[in-house]
């Protein structure tokens, strides 16, 4: 439990990024809806996070197609929770 | 607020921008000494009454009582908007609106098709609602491809 704890908080800390845009579109959606997706699609957005933020926004902004279905998923979720 | 029945309606409150009217007084009068140095009085009066014109609509729309005072988002494509006179419209966002970082310019469509352009320089809005709004933006054309 504890050990969960502490991977959310990481993540979270993970959110914050150099760009403004990208903390509001990132914690914006950890904080609504990370705790509720499946372990596939966390696991996919803990790898988002390790991603540089230029390519993170071409991603996010739709400058660059996702990788493959699961991160498009997540990616759609994100821009979803941006728009409401 | 009637825009309560939303769940969570975001609600961007517009402010006059001094870069917007700095930018259009330049403009207008950058025009009307054109249309003086390139044409002769005769063809130029007409032209600078259409440019004085235009100006004064310019006025209204963004600083008179057409302002637009309020945006509220109700729901993904319900956007509201509230004039400086107190009217309501809800409006879409058509096509051919320009997202920068330091300016917004949006092509509202109301329901009855009547096309409004909305310029938001970043003094119009608080930074964070500039910020909420951009990214909003972004991440609606991101999403309609």
């Amino acid at each position: 439990m504890e050990d969960q704890e502490r991977e959310h908080a990481r993540l979270r800390w993970m959110c914050r990024r150099g760009m403004k845009e990208l903390d509001q579109l990132l914690l914006g959606f950890f904080d609504a809806r990370f705790a509720r997706l499946e372990p596939e699609a966390r696991q996919c957005f803990a790898e988002l996070l390790e991603w540089q933020d230029p390519e993170l926004i071409a991603l996010l902004f739709g400058r660059m197609a996702p990788p493959d279905r699961e991160c498009a998923d997540v990616v759609r979720q994100i821009r979803e929770c941006a728009r409401f | 607020m009637w825009y309560g029945k939303f769940e969570s309606a975001r609600v961007f409150e517009l402010r006059p921008s001094r870069q917007l009217l700095i930018s259009l007084s330049l403009l207008y009068v950058a025009s009307v000494i054109l249309v003086a140095l390139m044409l002769p009085l005769l063809l130029a009066l007409p032209v600078i009454a259409v440019v004085f014109w235009r100006g004064v609509l310019d006025w209204r729309c963004h600083l008179g009582s057409w302002r637009i005072e309020q945006l509220v988002i109700g729901a993904p494509g319900q956007w509201f908007v509230r004039q400086s006179d107190g009217h309501w419209r809800e409006v879409g966002v058509a096509g051919g609106s320009v997202v920068y970082g330091r300016l917004l310019l949006l092509v509202l469509a109301d329901e009855e098709g009547r096309r409004r352009y909305l310029a938001l320089p970043r003094d119009a809005l608080a930074a964070d609602a500039h910020r909420r709004l951009r990214v909003l933006l972004w991440c609606q054309n991101a999403s309609s491809g």
